[in-house]
């Protein structure tokens, strides 16, 4: 495992951002590097001093703080700042969603770029919908016809979602750039 | 290049019409010569595998090599449609063609579904059936396949035998399908050659929130999709694994393609000629015959012709897709028309399957993104008697949530990431963006897990109108004019449209499902009736423009799929569906081309 302490900082970060556990997203022998891959990444596409601002936030935080209230720290110093947050959630896209957008937050015509074949096949949104990437599956014939064994990442509970007869104009505009699919295949 | 033979058969285009074409004439000891515009079939599928996974916009072509020389329309070309010339096809409107197509060996079966449907048997006769009873009847360009279901019933025996169907005939006993015994051992009934593919946790889920529901004097029934994937290894092909990515790509072929009847063919002696495209037919006015292929060749994608010639042989057959072949014919002068077109029909009657999405939420977990893209379909609704007044059509339910409606999971993932207020789907509903941890796991897993949609495939009446030609403005990069399509819906159709949507609302307010189905209004792929707009998208299903018929004056192909007009000429593929039924396309291709294959054998002696 990395002794760099940008990689333990941006592991630490990555956790509470995703909300997967450290060994999971960075296990001490990793043979698919995908931490360190998004590490450099950052490094290579991010602006320099937000990144490095952004882990030495974070750095603080986890010297100063117990864990349980770290990702509380971890909204007001980093997620909720002008500066920071972009970063932020930058990294939990990559995380979820293997993209890079080009700008932060996204183009609604999915302006993005996928990291790498290795960061595709391990996207945590799969993960978190108790899937598989589409086209990458390590299961056998027929698993589909049962629900997926591990059944408590929401317990039951329908998603929060806001109805109203009277959309606000932003929301509009939000959803008519979305881009139409007029043919299987979702863009 | 390879030297020209004695060929008896020529082919040109080696999707699934003329590999199995190919593939059962070399069985039958003829020799046959294929002219494929692609490049030779990769022997291992893994680069496009990976650009499959790299491609931000996994759209049905983005697996593949793109090759200028050899062009295809895009899924991404529709949504710029009204730009002429910014797509390969050269769209007039009034609405656009909303389906493509792949040009290399294989053809579109690289990214078809698998779904291996028969039509029924009251669809070869929708015009004598349903269309005339209205008076004035419906339809007037419609007309009935001069073949029965009883005719092709064996065949679609054997097309399941070669693509290799998993299905249970048990299953499959409605609206008068039958089976007959089985062809390769008379004394017993026919089955699928292998066991039915498990009907996914989402088809179970929706069967029990439908139960026992009625629409337009039909039961509402879920039936288990008979799928060209193997739920056992079979033909040298593994078992399905359910990556759910039969479009645009299966990982590890479990689902057919038409590579594995042109390996089939080359392995008996058939020639293949890649990076060969026919460009137009040459006709003997004397005696009327097809004397050659005329053809352009080229090395490099992008590059300049690198060759050309007249490929001949006995027999000459076009399989290159029902809008490739109409292209072909069209450029290829006789007299004061083109070939194959005393009809006046090449080209003419193009259609699709119009698919009317529909998209929910559902009370309970249903874990999609699982298993093949679809296991199972509403097939009840694809016959009655309200087909004398709209369209019918079969809901096809997806396995793969909201991928095709929304581009989820991207779409809702980054919703909840982003900060505010964000919609998914339409701006009616949103969600609380700025979420991060848990909680952003949470929603994303209570999202995801519960999407679910219906894909309606709409029968589409065939009109003169609707049609292929070449374009005078265009040509592609070899100098070939490239196809202009004049396409609409006429009113029985979109009234199908219609009626699917009612349905599936319907079946969501019965399952306390939260409904989202949603498009930007006005957009230029919406057309209206009754009132209501909807969103139109392609099936992928093109038919219809050289049809078959009994009459040389209304079609094009006898029922043996040769040319009314030209004795040496075969044209295959789905340009010969007079009307369209509901069932997708791809097995009906496959029996026609092993029932022509019969008749061409027997022509050449």
């Amino acid at each position: 495992m990395s002794t760099d302490p940008n990689f333990t900082n941006f592991v630490g970060l990555s956790s509470i951002l995703t909300g997967y556990p450290q060994d999971q997203l960075a296990p001490a022998i990793d043979s698919t590097g995908l931490a360190q891959e998004y590490l450099n990444w950052m490094t290579k596409h991010a602006d320099p001093q937000a990144f490095q601002q952004t882990l030495t936030t974070y750095a603080n935080i986890a010297a100063n703080f117990p864990l349980p209230q770290q990702p509380g720290q971890v909204q007001q110093q980093i997620l909720a700042d002008a500066t920071m947050g972009p970063i932020g959630r930058r990294i939990i896209r990559l995380w979820y969603l293997s993209t890079w957008y080009t700008s932060e937050p996204p183009d609604p015509n999915l302006d993005g770029q996928v990291v790498s074949m290795n960061a595709y096949t391990m996207g945590l949104a799969w993960d978190a919908a108790q899937a598989h990437p589409m086209g990458y599956s390590e299961l056998h014939f027929g698993y589909w016809a049962v629900a997926p064994p591990n059944n408590d990442v929401s317990p039951n509970q329908f998603p929060n979602v806001n109805t109203t007869s009277t959309p606000s104009p932003e929301a509009v505009t939000a959803a008519a750039e979305r881009p139409t699919a007029l043919q299987r295949g979702g863009i | 290049m390879a030297e020209q033979k004695n060929y008896d058969v020529l082919i040109v285009g080696a999707g699934i019409a003329g590999a199995i074409l190919a593939y059962k004439l070399a069985q039958a000891g003829k020799a046959v010569l294929v002219l494929d515009g692609g490049p030779e079939i990769p022997d291992d599928r893994s680069p496009y595998m990976e650009q499959f996974y790299l491609a931000q916009a996994k759209t049905p072509e983005s697996p593949y090599p793109v090759i200028p020389d050899d062009p295809a329309p895009t899924s991404l070309d529709i949504n710029n449609w009204q730009n002429q010339g910014s797509g390969y096809l050269i769209q007039q409107g009034p609405l656009p063609f909303s389906s493509t197509y792949e040009r290399v060996a294989g053809g579109t079966t690289w990214h078809w579904l698998g779904t291996s449907l028969r039509l029924l048997p009251s669809d070869f006769a929708l015009y004598t059936n349903y269309l005339s009873k209205n008076s004035p009847p419906i339809g007037t360009n419609a007309i009935d396949w001069p073949i029965t279901y009883d005719d092709l019933e064996p065949y679609y025996c054997f097309a399941e035998q070669e693509i290799g169907v998993a299905g249970d005939t048990a299953n499959e006993d409605y609206l008068q399908i039958t089976f007959g015994k089985d062809p390769k051992n008379p004394t017993q009934p026919y089955q699928y050659p292998m066991p039915q593919v498990p009907q996914s946790y989402v088809d179970q889920q929706i069967t029990g929130g439908i139960g026992q529901m009625q629409y337009d004097g039909q039961p509402v029934t879920v039936y288990p999709t008979p799928q060209g994937r193997n739920s056992i290894p079979y033909d040298d092909r593994r078992q399905c694994a359910g990556n759910t990515n039969c479009i645009p790509i299966c990982p590890i072929q479990a689902k057919y393609d038409a590579t594995v009847h042109v390996g089939k063919a080359q392995n008996l002696g058939v020639d293949v000629w890649y990076q060969t495209i026919a460009t137009s037919v040459s006709v003997d006015t004397a005696s009327g015959l097809v004397n050659g292929i005329n053809y352009l060749q080229y090395q490099v994608p992008n590059g300049p012709a690198t060759g050309s010639g007249i490929a001949t042989a006995k027999i000459y057959v076009l399989a290159a897709h029902a809008i490739e072949t109409a292209k072909i014919l069209l450029n290829s002068p006789l007299g004061s028309s083109t070939v194959a077109n005393k009809s006046d029909q090449v080209g003419r009657n193009l259609m699709d399957h119009p698919v009317q999405l529909n998209y929910a939420l559902a009370q309970n977990q249903v874990y999609p993104y699982r298993g093949p893209l679809a296991t199972s379909g509403v097939e009840s609704l694809r016959d009655g008697s309200f087909r004398t007044q709209r369209a019918a059509f079969r809901m096809e339910m997806g396995n793969e949530g909201w991928n095709w409606a929304t581009g989820d999971p991207y779409s809702t993932v980054n919703a909840l990431i982003t900060q505010g207020a964000n919609p998914i789907s339409g701006p009616n509903h949103t969600v609380n963006g700025g979420q991060f941890g848990l909680q952003l796991k949470q929603q994303v897993n209570a999202i995801l897990t519960r999407q679910f949609r219906f894909g309606s495939l709409v029968e589409q009446l065939p009109l003169a109108t609707n049609r292929v030609q070449l374009s005078t403005q265009f040509k592609d990069n070899l100098g070939i004019p490239r196809p202009q399509i004049t396409y609409d819906l006429d009113d029985y159709t979109k009234a199908g449209v219609a009626a699917a949507s009612q349905i599936a609302q319907q079946i969501f307010a019965k399952m306390g499902a939260m409904d989202f189905t949603w498009f930007q209004p006005n957009n230029p792929s919406t057309f209206n009736y009754n009132g209501t707009q909807y969103l139109l998208q392609g099936a992928g299903h093109v038919m219809g423009t050289y049809r078959m018929g009994s009459d040389p004056t209304t079609s094009v192909v006898d029922a043996n799929l040769r040319s009314h007009d030209h004795q040496n000429l075969y044209l295959l593929g789905s340009g010969v569906f007079p009307s369209v039924g509901t069932a997708n396309p791809t097995l009906t291709i496959a029996a026609l081309s092993i029932r022509a294959s019969e008749a061409i054998a027997s022509a050449l002696g």
